[in-house]
Protein backbone atom coordinates (compact mmCIF):
# COMPACT_ATOMS: atom_id res chain seq x y z
CA UNK A 1 0.00 0.00 0.00
CA UNK A 2 1.23 3.40 -0.91
CA UNK A 3 1.74 5.68 2.09
CA UNK A 4 0.82 9.32 1.60
CA UNK A 5 3.39 11.74 2.87
CA UNK A 6 1.71 13.60 5.79
CA UNK A 7 3.28 16.90 4.69
CA UNK A 8 1.79 16.42 1.25
CA UNK A 9 -1.61 15.62 2.74
CA UNK A 10 -1.57 18.76 4.95
CA UNK A 11 -0.49 20.91 2.02
CA UNK A 12 -3.25 19.46 -0.12
CA UNK A 13 -5.87 20.22 2.50
CA UNK A 14 -4.58 23.78 2.92
CA UNK A 15 -4.51 24.24 -0.84
CA UNK A 16 -8.02 22.87 -1.15
CA UNK A 17 -9.27 25.26 1.51
CA UNK A 18 -7.78 28.23 -0.31
CA UNK A 19 -8.71 27.21 -3.82
CA UNK A 20 -12.33 26.52 -2.94
CA UNK A 21 -12.44 29.93 -1.34
CA UNK A 22 -13.87 28.37 1.80
CA UNK A 23 -14.76 31.25 3.99
CA UNK A 24 -15.62 31.21 7.60
CA UNK A 25 -18.67 32.86 9.03
CA UNK A 26 -17.73 34.58 12.27
CA UNK A 27 -18.23 33.03 15.68
CA UNK A 28 -21.25 34.06 17.78
CA UNK A 29 -18.82 35.88 20.11
CA UNK A 30 -17.43 37.95 17.26
CA UNK A 31 -20.92 38.55 15.87
CA UNK A 32 -21.95 39.86 19.30
CA UNK A 33 -19.79 42.92 18.61
CA UNK A 34 -22.42 44.10 16.13
CA UNK A 35 -24.40 46.85 17.79
CA UNK A 36 -21.82 47.11 20.61
CA UNK A 37 -18.42 48.43 19.51
CA UNK A 38 -19.43 47.91 15.88
CA UNK A 39 -22.41 49.43 14.07
CA UNK A 40 -25.18 46.99 13.15
CA UNK A 41 -23.56 46.40 9.75
CA UNK A 42 -19.97 46.19 10.98
CA UNK A 43 -18.52 49.73 10.89
CA UNK A 44 -16.64 51.12 13.86
CA UNK A 45 -18.99 52.96 16.18
CA UNK A 46 -16.25 55.19 17.51
CA UNK A 47 -14.99 58.05 15.47
CA UNK A 48 -11.29 58.63 14.99
CA UNK A 49 -8.99 59.96 17.70
CA UNK A 50 -9.33 63.63 16.84
CA UNK A 51 -13.05 63.23 16.09
CA UNK A 52 -12.76 64.53 12.55
CA UNK A 53 -14.73 61.34 11.95
CA UNK A 54 -17.54 61.41 14.51
CA UNK A 55 -18.94 58.52 16.53
CA UNK A 56 -21.87 56.71 14.98
CA UNK A 57 -24.81 57.38 17.26
CA UNK A 58 -27.67 55.71 15.42
CA UNK A 59 -27.78 57.83 12.30
CA UNK A 60 -29.64 61.03 11.48
CA UNK A 61 -31.61 62.06 14.55
CA UNK A 62 -34.45 63.81 12.79
CA UNK A 63 -35.73 63.99 9.22
CA UNK A 64 -35.47 67.65 8.12
CA UNK A 65 -38.59 69.68 8.84
CA UNK A 66 -40.80 70.12 5.80
CA UNK A 67 -39.69 66.96 4.04
CA UNK A 68 -42.49 64.98 2.43
CA UNK A 69 -42.00 61.51 1.04
CA UNK A 70 -41.81 61.64 -2.73
CA UNK A 71 -40.66 65.26 -2.73
CA UNK A 72 -37.05 66.39 -3.25
CA UNK A 73 -34.76 65.61 -0.34
CA UNK A 74 -33.91 68.49 1.96
CA UNK A 75 -30.19 68.73 2.71
CA UNK A 76 -29.86 68.19 6.47
CA UNK A 77 -26.38 69.67 6.39
CA UNK A 78 -27.00 72.65 4.12
CA UNK A 79 -25.65 75.13 6.68
CA UNK A 80 -22.25 73.48 7.00
CA UNK A 81 -19.46 75.75 5.78
CA UNK A 82 -16.62 74.46 3.60
CA UNK A 83 -13.72 73.66 5.96
CA UNK A 84 -11.09 73.82 3.22
CA UNK A 85 -10.68 73.01 -0.46
CA UNK A 86 -8.10 70.61 -1.84
CA UNK A 87 -6.72 71.40 -5.27
CA UNK A 88 -3.56 70.98 -7.29
CA UNK A 89 -1.78 73.71 -5.35
CA UNK A 90 -2.20 72.25 -1.86
CA UNK A 91 -2.84 68.55 -2.45
CA UNK A 92 0.56 67.59 -0.99
CA UNK A 93 -0.69 68.51 2.48
CA UNK A 94 -3.48 65.95 2.25
CA UNK A 95 -1.90 63.00 0.46
CA UNK A 96 -2.52 60.64 3.40
CA UNK A 97 -6.26 61.13 3.00
CA UNK A 98 -6.45 61.00 -0.78
CA UNK A 99 -6.73 57.87 -2.90
CA UNK A 100 -4.23 57.48 -5.74
CA UNK A 101 -7.11 58.04 -8.15
CA UNK A 102 -8.01 61.35 -6.51
CA UNK A 103 -4.35 62.37 -6.61
CA UNK A 104 -4.27 61.55 -10.32
CA UNK A 105 -7.41 63.63 -10.92
CA UNK A 106 -5.94 66.60 -9.06
CA UNK A 107 -2.61 66.30 -10.88
CA UNK A 108 -4.24 65.91 -14.30
CA UNK A 109 -6.87 68.65 -14.07
CA UNK A 110 -5.85 71.97 -12.58
CA UNK A 111 -9.54 72.90 -12.39
CA UNK A 112 -10.46 69.87 -10.27
CA UNK A 113 -10.98 70.59 -6.59
CA UNK A 114 -12.45 68.91 -3.54
CA UNK A 115 -14.43 71.06 -1.11
CA UNK A 116 -14.20 69.37 2.29
CA UNK A 117 -16.98 69.66 4.85
CA UNK A 118 -17.56 68.44 8.40
CA UNK A 119 -18.15 64.67 8.48
CA UNK A 120 -21.56 63.28 9.38
CA UNK A 121 -22.65 59.67 9.75
CA UNK A 122 -26.40 59.89 9.06
CA UNK A 123 -27.09 56.30 8.00
CA UNK A 124 -29.46 54.33 10.22
CA UNK A 125 -30.72 50.76 9.99
CA UNK A 126 -34.18 49.28 10.50
CA UNK A 127 -34.79 46.60 13.13
CA UNK A 128 -35.63 44.17 10.36
CA UNK A 129 -32.30 44.80 8.64
CA UNK A 130 -30.37 44.52 11.91
CA UNK A 131 -31.98 41.15 12.58
CA UNK A 132 -31.12 39.94 9.10
CA UNK A 133 -27.48 41.07 9.35
CA UNK A 134 -27.05 39.45 12.78
CA UNK A 135 -28.21 36.19 11.29
CA UNK A 136 -25.97 36.57 8.24
CA UNK A 137 -22.93 37.17 10.42
CA UNK A 138 -23.02 33.64 11.82
CA UNK A 139 -24.41 31.81 8.83
CA UNK A 140 -23.38 33.32 5.47
CA UNK A 141 -20.58 31.65 3.57
CA UNK A 142 -18.82 32.08 0.28
CA UNK A 143 -19.02 29.15 -2.09
CA UNK A 144 -17.67 28.31 -5.55
CA UNK A 145 -14.33 30.09 -5.04
CA UNK A 146 -16.14 33.14 -3.77
CA UNK A 147 -18.45 33.42 -6.76
CA UNK A 148 -21.53 32.54 -4.82
CA UNK A 149 -23.09 32.71 -1.38
CA UNK A 150 -25.01 30.33 0.78
CA UNK A 151 -27.04 30.74 3.95
CA UNK A 152 -27.32 34.46 3.43
CA UNK A 153 -30.27 36.83 3.65
CA UNK A 154 -30.74 39.55 1.06
CA UNK A 155 -28.32 42.19 2.38
CA UNK A 156 -24.86 42.56 3.94
CA UNK A 157 -23.88 38.88 4.07
CA UNK A 158 -20.58 39.58 5.84
CA UNK A 159 -20.88 42.47 8.30
CA UNK A 160 -17.51 41.53 9.75
CA UNK A 161 -15.73 41.04 6.45
CA UNK A 162 -12.51 39.11 6.64
CA UNK A 163 -11.30 39.32 3.07
CA UNK A 164 -11.73 41.30 -0.12
CA UNK A 165 -14.35 39.02 -1.60
CA UNK A 166 -16.58 39.32 1.45
CA UNK A 167 -16.27 43.11 1.38
CA UNK A 168 -17.12 43.16 -2.33
CA UNK A 169 -20.17 40.97 -1.77
CA UNK A 170 -21.38 43.41 0.88
CA UNK A 171 -21.29 46.13 -1.78
CA UNK A 172 -23.07 43.94 -4.33
CA UNK A 173 -25.72 42.96 -1.81
CA UNK A 174 -26.06 46.23 0.07
CA UNK A 175 -29.45 47.51 1.05
CA UNK A 176 -30.98 49.69 -1.69
CA UNK A 177 -34.52 50.04 -0.43
CA UNK A 178 -35.67 46.62 -1.71
CA UNK A 179 -37.17 47.97 -4.92
CA UNK A 180 -36.91 51.18 -6.85
CA UNK A 181 -37.96 52.90 -10.03
CA UNK A 182 -36.43 56.13 -11.17
CA UNK A 183 -35.72 58.36 -14.13
CA UNK A 184 -32.33 59.95 -14.51
CA UNK A 185 -29.95 61.44 -17.00
CA UNK A 186 -26.51 60.36 -18.10
CA UNK A 187 -24.06 62.21 -20.31
CA UNK A 188 -20.67 61.79 -21.93
CA UNK A 189 -19.47 65.37 -22.45
CA UNK A 190 -16.79 66.19 -24.97
CA UNK A 191 -13.57 67.82 -23.78
CA UNK A 192 -15.11 71.23 -24.25
CA UNK A 193 -18.14 70.21 -22.19
CA UNK A 194 -20.74 69.73 -24.95
CA UNK A 195 -23.20 66.96 -24.22
CA UNK A 196 -26.52 65.38 -25.15
CA UNK A 197 -28.48 64.24 -22.08
CA UNK A 198 -29.57 60.62 -22.35
CA UNK A 199 -32.62 59.86 -20.23
CA UNK A 200 -33.02 56.43 -18.66
CA UNK A 201 -35.94 54.91 -16.81
CA UNK A 202 -35.00 52.06 -14.48
CA UNK A 203 -36.85 49.48 -12.44
CA UNK A 204 -35.02 47.42 -9.86
CA UNK A 205 -36.09 44.83 -7.33
CA UNK A 206 -34.31 42.46 -5.05
CA UNK A 207 -35.81 38.99 -5.36
CA UNK A 208 -36.96 39.02 -1.75
CA UNK A 209 -38.89 42.25 -2.39
CA UNK A 210 -41.02 40.89 -5.22
CA UNK A 211 -44.78 40.79 -4.66
CA UNK A 212 -44.81 37.15 -5.73
CA UNK A 213 -41.60 36.17 -3.96
CA UNK A 214 -41.33 32.43 -3.45
CA UNK A 215 -38.41 31.17 -1.42
CA UNK A 216 -37.44 28.28 -3.64
CA UNK A 217 -38.28 29.80 -7.01
CA UNK A 218 -35.39 31.23 -9.03
CA UNK A 219 -33.26 31.10 -5.90
CA UNK A 220 -29.97 31.80 -7.69
CA UNK A 221 -31.30 35.24 -8.69
CA UNK A 222 -30.48 38.11 -6.37
CA UNK A 223 -31.97 41.05 -8.27
CA UNK A 224 -33.99 42.04 -11.30
CA UNK A 225 -33.18 45.15 -13.29
CA UNK A 226 -34.75 46.82 -16.30
CA UNK A 227 -33.38 49.92 -17.99
CA UNK A 228 -35.13 51.75 -20.84
CA UNK A 229 -33.67 54.62 -22.84
CA UNK A 230 -36.29 57.40 -23.07
CA UNK A 231 -34.41 60.06 -24.99
CA UNK A 232 -32.89 61.24 -27.30
CA UNK A 233 -35.17 59.91 -30.03
CA UNK A 234 -32.35 58.15 -31.84
CA UNK A 235 -31.76 55.88 -28.83
CA UNK A 236 -35.23 55.80 -27.28
CA UNK A 237 -37.06 52.53 -27.03
CA UNK A 238 -34.07 50.27 -26.46
CA UNK A 239 -34.49 48.32 -23.23
CA UNK A 240 -32.12 46.13 -21.24
CA UNK A 241 -33.35 43.45 -18.86
CA UNK A 242 -31.05 41.70 -16.40
CA UNK A 243 -31.63 38.89 -13.94
CA UNK A 244 -28.51 39.05 -11.83
CA UNK A 245 -27.57 35.67 -10.47
CA UNK A 246 -25.80 35.05 -7.19
CA UNK A 247 -23.38 32.50 -8.61
CA UNK A 248 -22.63 33.85 -12.08
CA UNK A 249 -20.13 31.17 -12.86
CA UNK A 250 -22.63 28.40 -12.20
CA UNK A 251 -25.36 30.31 -14.01
CA UNK A 252 -24.27 33.41 -15.92
CA UNK A 253 -26.24 36.62 -15.56
CA UNK A 254 -29.34 36.47 -17.74
CA UNK A 255 -29.69 39.50 -19.97
CA UNK A 256 -31.95 40.49 -22.83
CA UNK A 257 -32.17 43.55 -25.03
CA UNK A 258 -35.24 44.89 -26.75
CA UNK A 259 -34.09 46.57 -29.90
CA UNK A 260 -36.52 49.32 -30.87
CA UNK A 261 -35.22 49.43 -34.44
CA UNK A 262 -35.82 45.74 -35.04
CA UNK A 263 -38.73 45.43 -32.58
CA UNK A 264 -37.22 42.22 -31.31
CA UNK A 265 -36.12 40.82 -27.98
CA UNK A 266 -32.71 39.17 -28.05
CA UNK A 267 -30.48 37.51 -25.46
CA UNK A 268 -27.54 39.77 -24.57
CA UNK A 269 -24.77 37.62 -23.14
CA UNK A 270 -22.26 40.43 -23.59
CA UNK A 271 -23.66 42.57 -20.75
CA UNK A 272 -20.94 41.65 -18.29
CA UNK A 273 -17.29 42.10 -17.35
CA UNK A 274 -15.51 44.58 -19.66
CA UNK A 275 -18.07 44.92 -22.45
CA UNK A 276 -18.84 48.61 -23.01
CA UNK A 277 -21.62 50.06 -20.86
CA UNK A 278 -24.92 51.18 -22.44
CA UNK A 279 -24.61 54.45 -24.37
CA UNK A 280 -21.30 55.05 -22.63
CA UNK A 281 -19.19 56.19 -25.58
CA UNK A 282 -16.61 53.59 -24.53
CA UNK A 283 -16.02 55.36 -21.20
CA UNK A 284 -17.16 52.61 -18.85
CA UNK A 285 -17.44 48.84 -18.83
CA UNK A 286 -20.58 46.83 -18.06
CA UNK A 287 -19.19 45.95 -14.62
CA UNK A 288 -18.53 49.64 -13.83
CA UNK A 289 -22.25 50.27 -13.45
CA UNK A 290 -23.12 50.93 -9.78
CA UNK A 291 -19.33 51.21 -9.28
CA UNK A 292 -19.04 47.41 -9.38
CA UNK A 293 -21.48 44.71 -10.36
CA UNK A 294 -21.35 41.14 -11.58
CA UNK A 295 -19.24 38.08 -11.03
CA UNK A 296 -16.01 38.57 -9.09
CA UNK A 297 -14.30 35.54 -10.62
CA UNK A 298 -11.70 37.23 -12.84
CA UNK A 299 -9.84 38.91 -9.98
CA UNK A 300 -8.01 37.97 -6.81
CA UNK A 301 -9.52 40.26 -4.19
CA UNK A 302 -7.52 41.49 -1.25
CA UNK A 303 -8.82 43.48 1.71
CA UNK A 304 -6.06 45.91 2.57
CA UNK A 305 -7.66 47.19 5.74
CA UNK A 306 -9.27 50.54 6.38
CA UNK A 307 -8.18 54.04 5.48
CA UNK A 308 -9.42 57.49 6.39
CA UNK A 309 -10.10 59.24 3.09
CA UNK A 310 -11.87 62.32 1.84
CA UNK A 311 -14.73 60.75 -0.07
CA UNK A 312 -17.89 62.10 -1.73
CA UNK A 313 -20.59 62.02 0.97
CA UNK A 314 -23.98 63.56 1.75
CA UNK A 315 -24.10 64.88 -1.80
CA UNK A 316 -27.47 66.62 -1.61
CA UNK A 317 -26.29 69.73 -3.46
CA UNK A 318 -25.68 67.77 -6.65
CA UNK A 319 -29.37 66.83 -6.60
CA UNK A 320 -30.61 70.40 -6.11
CA UNK A 321 -33.64 70.95 -8.32
CA UNK A 322 -32.69 74.58 -8.89
CA UNK A 323 -29.61 73.45 -10.83
CA UNK A 324 -29.59 72.49 -14.48
CA UNK A 325 -27.45 69.81 -16.08
CA UNK A 326 -25.38 72.57 -17.64
CA UNK A 327 -24.58 73.84 -14.15
CA UNK A 328 -23.12 70.47 -13.23
CA UNK A 329 -21.61 69.11 -16.43
CA UNK A 330 -18.46 71.02 -17.23
CA UNK A 331 -15.41 70.30 -19.40
CA UNK A 332 -13.15 67.51 -18.07
CA UNK A 333 -15.10 66.91 -14.83
CA UNK A 334 -18.30 67.74 -12.98
CA UNK A 335 -18.60 71.17 -11.41
CA UNK A 336 -16.86 70.53 -8.12
CA UNK A 337 -18.52 73.60 -6.61
CA UNK A 338 -21.51 71.32 -5.93
CA UNK A 339 -19.52 68.33 -4.69
CA UNK A 340 -19.15 67.58 -1.01
CA UNK A 341 -16.28 65.58 0.45
CA UNK A 342 -16.05 64.36 4.03
CA UNK A 343 -13.44 62.37 5.93
CA UNK A 344 -14.70 58.81 6.38
CA UNK A 345 -13.29 55.38 7.02
CA UNK A 346 -13.32 53.17 3.97
CA UNK A 347 -12.29 49.58 3.34
CA UNK A 348 -9.64 49.40 0.66
CA UNK A 349 -10.23 46.39 -1.58
CA UNK A 350 -7.81 45.56 -4.37
CA UNK A 351 -8.72 43.32 -7.28
CA UNK A 352 -5.80 41.93 -9.31
CA UNK A 353 -6.51 40.12 -12.55
CA UNK A 354 -5.96 36.38 -12.17
CA UNK A 355 -3.39 34.57 -14.25
CA UNK A 356 -5.09 33.28 -17.40
CA UNK A 357 -8.02 35.70 -17.11
CA UNK A 358 -8.59 38.82 -19.16
CA UNK A 359 -10.09 42.25 -18.52
CA UNK A 360 -9.14 45.73 -19.69
CA UNK A 361 -8.55 46.64 -16.04
CA UNK A 362 -5.47 44.78 -14.88
CA UNK A 363 -6.11 46.02 -11.37
CA UNK A 364 -8.98 47.82 -9.69
CA UNK A 365 -9.03 49.40 -6.27
CA UNK A 366 -12.33 50.06 -4.54
CA UNK A 367 -12.93 52.25 -1.50
CA UNK A 368 -15.97 50.99 0.39
CA UNK A 369 -17.82 53.08 2.96
CA UNK A 370 -17.94 51.48 6.43
CA UNK A 371 -21.50 52.74 7.08
CA UNK A 372 -23.15 51.57 3.85
CA UNK A 373 -20.76 49.13 2.17
CA UNK A 374 -21.21 51.26 -0.95
CA UNK A 375 -18.17 51.81 -3.15
CA UNK A 376 -17.51 55.55 -3.07
CA UNK A 377 -14.37 55.62 -5.18
CA UNK A 378 -12.48 53.35 -7.55
CA UNK A 379 -9.15 53.45 -9.35
CA UNK A 380 -8.75 51.41 -12.52
CA UNK A 381 -5.33 50.38 -13.84
CA UNK A 382 -4.48 49.36 -17.39
CA UNK A 383 -2.28 46.45 -18.49
CA UNK A 384 0.90 48.47 -17.89
CA UNK A 385 -0.12 49.25 -14.33
CA UNK A 386 -0.98 52.92 -14.91
CA UNK A 387 -4.08 54.55 -13.51
CA UNK A 388 -6.37 54.88 -16.50
CA UNK A 389 -9.79 55.64 -15.07
CA UNK A 390 -11.08 56.97 -11.78
CA UNK A 391 -14.66 56.75 -10.54
CA UNK A 392 -16.46 58.60 -7.77
CA UNK A 393 -19.89 57.78 -6.35
CA UNK A 394 -21.51 60.88 -4.87
CA UNK A 395 -24.03 59.31 -2.53
CA UNK A 396 -26.80 60.82 -0.50
CA UNK A 397 -28.79 59.28 2.30
CA UNK A 398 -32.47 58.68 1.58
CA UNK A 399 -33.49 59.20 5.19
CA UNK A 400 -37.10 58.07 4.80
CA UNK A 401 -35.98 54.76 3.28
CA UNK A 402 -32.76 54.09 5.16
CA UNK A 403 -30.51 53.67 2.17
CA UNK A 404 -27.69 55.65 0.60
CA UNK A 405 -27.56 55.68 -3.19
CA UNK A 406 -25.57 57.67 -5.73
CA UNK A 407 -26.97 61.06 -6.63
CA UNK A 408 -24.28 61.29 -9.25
CA UNK A 409 -21.57 58.87 -10.33
CA UNK A 410 -18.69 60.16 -12.40
CA UNK A 411 -16.20 58.03 -14.33
CA UNK A 412 -13.11 59.88 -15.50
CA UNK A 413 -10.93 58.59 -18.33
CA UNK A 414 -7.57 60.22 -17.72
CA UNK A 415 -6.12 59.16 -21.07
CA UNK A 416 -8.81 60.59 -23.32
CA UNK A 417 -9.65 63.54 -21.05
CA UNK A 418 -13.35 62.69 -21.12
CA UNK A 419 -15.81 61.44 -18.55
CA UNK A 420 -19.22 59.90 -18.09
CA UNK A 421 -21.62 61.27 -15.53
CA UNK A 422 -24.76 59.41 -14.56
CA UNK A 423 -27.63 59.62 -12.08
CA UNK A 424 -28.51 63.28 -12.63
CA UNK A 425 -32.15 64.13 -11.91
CA UNK A 426 -32.09 67.91 -11.41
CA UNK A 427 -34.42 68.66 -14.32
CA UNK A 428 -36.67 65.65 -13.76
CA UNK A 429 -39.89 66.09 -11.83
CA UNK A 430 -40.59 62.44 -11.17
CA UNK A 431 -39.35 61.06 -7.87
CA UNK A 432 -37.24 58.10 -6.89
CA UNK A 433 -40.08 55.71 -6.11
CA UNK A 434 -39.27 53.07 -3.51
CA UNK A 435 -42.93 52.26 -2.80
CA UNK A 436 -43.92 50.45 -5.98
CA UNK A 437 -43.46 46.72 -5.69
CA UNK A 438 -42.87 44.57 -8.73
CA UNK A 439 -43.67 41.00 -9.67
CA UNK A 440 -41.60 38.54 -11.70
CA UNK A 441 -43.90 39.31 -14.64
CA UNK A 442 -42.55 42.88 -14.74
CA UNK A 443 -39.11 41.45 -15.37
CA UNK A 444 -39.98 38.83 -17.94
CA UNK A 445 -38.54 39.07 -21.48
CA UNK A 446 -42.07 39.60 -22.80
CA UNK A 447 -42.38 42.70 -20.60
CA UNK A 448 -39.46 44.19 -22.50
CA UNK A 449 -41.45 44.91 -25.62
CA UNK A 450 -44.06 46.83 -23.60
CA UNK A 451 -41.33 48.88 -21.91
CA UNK A 452 -39.78 49.72 -25.24
CA UNK A 453 -42.83 51.52 -26.60
CA UNK A 454 -41.99 55.14 -27.30
CA UNK B 1 -47.91 76.69 -46.57
CA UNK B 2 -49.46 74.34 -49.09
CA UNK B 3 -51.00 71.01 -48.15
CA UNK B 4 -48.27 69.33 -50.15
CA UNK B 5 -45.59 71.00 -48.00
CA UNK B 6 -47.34 69.99 -44.80
CA UNK B 7 -47.65 66.42 -46.06
CA UNK B 8 -43.93 66.31 -46.96
CA UNK B 9 -42.97 67.73 -43.58
CA UNK B 10 -45.17 65.17 -41.77
CA UNK B 11 -43.56 62.33 -43.73
CA UNK B 12 -40.13 63.64 -42.79
CA UNK B 13 -41.05 63.92 -39.11
CA UNK B 14 -42.50 60.40 -39.18
CA UNK B 15 -39.38 59.14 -40.93
CA UNK B 16 -36.97 60.57 -38.40
CA UNK B 17 -39.02 59.55 -35.35
CA UNK B 18 -39.74 56.04 -36.54
CA UNK B 19 -38.63 53.06 -34.48
CA UNK B 20 -37.61 51.52 -37.73
CA UNK B 21 -34.67 53.88 -37.98
CA UNK B 22 -33.68 54.02 -34.36
CA UNK B 23 -30.69 51.81 -34.87
CA UNK B 24 -29.56 53.54 -38.01
CA UNK B 25 -29.07 56.61 -35.90
CA UNK B 26 -26.94 54.88 -33.32
CA UNK B 27 -23.28 55.44 -33.86
CA UNK B 28 -21.67 52.20 -32.76
CA UNK B 29 -18.06 52.23 -31.65
CA UNK B 30 -15.89 51.24 -34.57
CA UNK B 31 -14.73 48.13 -32.75
CA UNK B 32 -18.16 46.73 -31.83
CA UNK B 33 -17.70 43.89 -34.29
CA UNK B 34 -14.73 42.61 -32.26
CA UNK B 35 -17.09 41.70 -29.41
CA UNK B 36 -18.97 39.38 -31.73
CA UNK B 37 -16.17 36.82 -31.88
CA UNK B 38 -17.47 33.48 -30.60
CA UNK B 39 -14.41 33.38 -28.35
CA UNK B 40 -15.06 36.75 -26.72
CA UNK B 41 -16.99 35.18 -23.85
CA UNK B 42 -14.74 32.16 -23.67
CA UNK B 43 -12.96 32.03 -20.35
CA UNK B 44 -9.97 30.26 -21.77
CA UNK B 45 -9.75 30.69 -25.54
CA UNK B 46 -6.83 29.24 -27.53
CA UNK B 47 -3.97 31.69 -28.09
CA UNK B 48 -4.78 32.01 -31.80
CA UNK B 49 -8.29 33.20 -30.94
CA UNK B 50 -7.00 35.62 -28.30
CA UNK B 51 -4.49 37.01 -30.79
CA UNK B 52 -7.15 37.37 -33.50
CA UNK B 53 -9.47 39.31 -31.19
CA UNK B 54 -6.57 41.50 -30.07
CA UNK B 55 -5.72 42.20 -33.70
CA UNK B 56 -9.33 43.07 -34.41
CA UNK B 57 -9.26 45.79 -31.74
CA UNK B 58 -5.83 46.91 -32.84
CA UNK B 59 -6.89 47.33 -36.47
CA UNK B 60 -10.03 49.12 -35.34
CA UNK B 61 -7.85 51.59 -33.42
CA UNK B 62 -5.82 52.17 -36.58
CA UNK B 63 -8.94 52.78 -38.62
CA UNK B 64 -10.42 55.22 -36.11
CA UNK B 65 -7.14 57.08 -36.02
CA UNK B 66 -7.01 57.32 -39.81
CA UNK B 67 -10.60 58.57 -39.88
CA UNK B 68 -9.81 61.14 -37.23
CA UNK B 69 -6.81 62.27 -39.19
CA UNK B 70 -8.98 62.89 -42.20
CA UNK B 71 -11.49 64.77 -40.06
CA UNK B 72 -8.68 66.72 -38.38
CA UNK B 73 -9.66 65.29 -35.01
CA UNK B 74 -12.99 66.99 -34.65
CA UNK B 75 -13.45 67.88 -30.98
CA UNK B 76 -16.91 66.34 -30.92
CA UNK B 77 -15.66 63.07 -32.36
CA UNK B 78 -15.59 60.16 -29.94
CA UNK B 79 -12.44 59.05 -31.78
CA UNK B 80 -9.88 59.68 -29.06
CA UNK B 81 -11.80 57.76 -26.44
CA UNK B 82 -12.44 54.95 -28.87
CA UNK B 83 -8.78 54.73 -29.90
CA UNK B 84 -7.66 54.47 -26.29
CA UNK B 85 -10.38 51.95 -25.45
CA UNK B 86 -9.70 49.86 -28.55
CA UNK B 87 -5.98 49.81 -27.73
CA UNK B 88 -6.71 48.82 -24.12
CA UNK B 89 -8.92 45.95 -25.31
CA UNK B 90 -6.19 44.92 -27.76
CA UNK B 91 -3.63 45.11 -24.94
CA UNK B 92 -5.70 42.82 -22.71
CA UNK B 93 -6.14 40.21 -25.47
CA UNK B 94 -2.47 40.26 -26.47
CA UNK B 95 -1.49 39.74 -22.83
CA UNK B 96 -3.80 36.75 -22.63
CA UNK B 97 -2.46 35.36 -25.93
CA UNK B 98 1.11 35.67 -24.57
CA UNK B 99 0.17 33.85 -21.39
CA UNK B 100 -1.22 31.10 -23.58
CA UNK B 101 1.99 30.82 -25.58
CA UNK B 102 1.64 33.16 -28.56
CA UNK B 103 4.93 34.71 -29.59
CA UNK B 104 3.39 36.89 -32.30
CA UNK B 105 1.37 38.66 -29.64
CA UNK B 106 4.58 39.91 -27.98
CA UNK B 107 5.31 42.28 -30.85
CA UNK B 108 1.72 43.42 -31.05
CA UNK B 109 1.66 44.08 -27.34
CA UNK B 110 4.89 46.05 -27.59
CA UNK B 111 3.46 48.31 -30.28
CA UNK B 112 0.18 48.72 -28.43
CA UNK B 113 2.04 49.74 -25.30
CA UNK B 114 4.09 52.27 -27.22
CA UNK B 115 0.99 53.94 -28.57
CA UNK B 116 -0.73 53.93 -25.22
CA UNK B 117 2.38 55.48 -23.72
CA UNK B 118 2.36 58.10 -26.43
CA UNK B 119 -1.28 58.74 -25.70
CA UNK B 120 -0.45 59.23 -22.06
CA UNK B 121 2.45 61.57 -22.69
CA UNK B 122 0.50 63.66 -25.15
CA UNK B 123 -2.40 64.10 -22.79
CA UNK B 124 -4.88 65.28 -23.76
CA UNK B 125 -4.46 62.99 -26.74
CA UNK B 126 -3.70 65.19 -29.68
CA UNK B 127 -2.00 64.76 -33.01
CA UNK B 128 -1.26 61.14 -32.42
CA UNK B 129 0.12 59.92 -35.72
CA UNK B 130 -1.65 57.02 -37.44
CA UNK B 131 -0.44 53.68 -36.17
CA UNK B 132 -0.04 51.63 -39.36
CA UNK B 133 2.00 49.11 -37.44
CA UNK B 134 0.03 45.94 -37.83
CA UNK B 135 1.99 45.05 -40.96
CA UNK B 136 5.27 45.81 -39.17
CA UNK B 137 4.27 43.49 -36.36
CA UNK B 138 3.65 40.64 -38.75
CA UNK B 139 6.83 41.41 -40.63
CA UNK B 140 8.91 41.25 -37.45
CA UNK B 141 7.40 38.07 -36.23
CA UNK B 142 7.11 35.97 -39.35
Amino acid sequence: MKIINPLFAISAVILLLFTTGASAKVTPEEAARLGKDLTPIGGEKSGNADKTIPDWTGGLEKIPAGFQRGQPYIDPFADDPILFTIDQSNMDQYLDHLSLGQQALLKTYSSFSMPVYKSHRPVGYSDELIKLVNKNAISAELVQNGNGLKNSGANYPFPIAQNGLEALWNHIRRYRGGSLNRTYVHATPTKSGKFTPITFYEEFSERASLKDFAKNKDDNVMLYFKQAVKSPARLAGNVLLVHDTIDQVKEPRRAWIYNAGQRRVRRAPQVSYDSPGTASDALITADNFDMYNGAPDRYDWKLEGKKELYVPYNSYKLDDKSLTYKDIIKPLHINTQYSRYELHRVYKVIGTLKQGKRHIYQKRVHYIDEDTWAILGSDFYDGKGNIWRVAEGHNKYFYDIGTALPTVSAYYDLLSGRYLVTGLANEIKTKFDFDRKFSTKDFSPSALRRSGKR
Amino acid sequence: MSIRCIARLSILIFFFCSNLFADTFRIPASYDHCFLSPYYKDDSPPHEAALAIGECFYLAAENILLDDYENEQDEASPGTTNIVSALQYADSWFRLAIQKGSTVAITFLHHTELYLLEAQQKHPLQNLRPLSISKDAHATTH
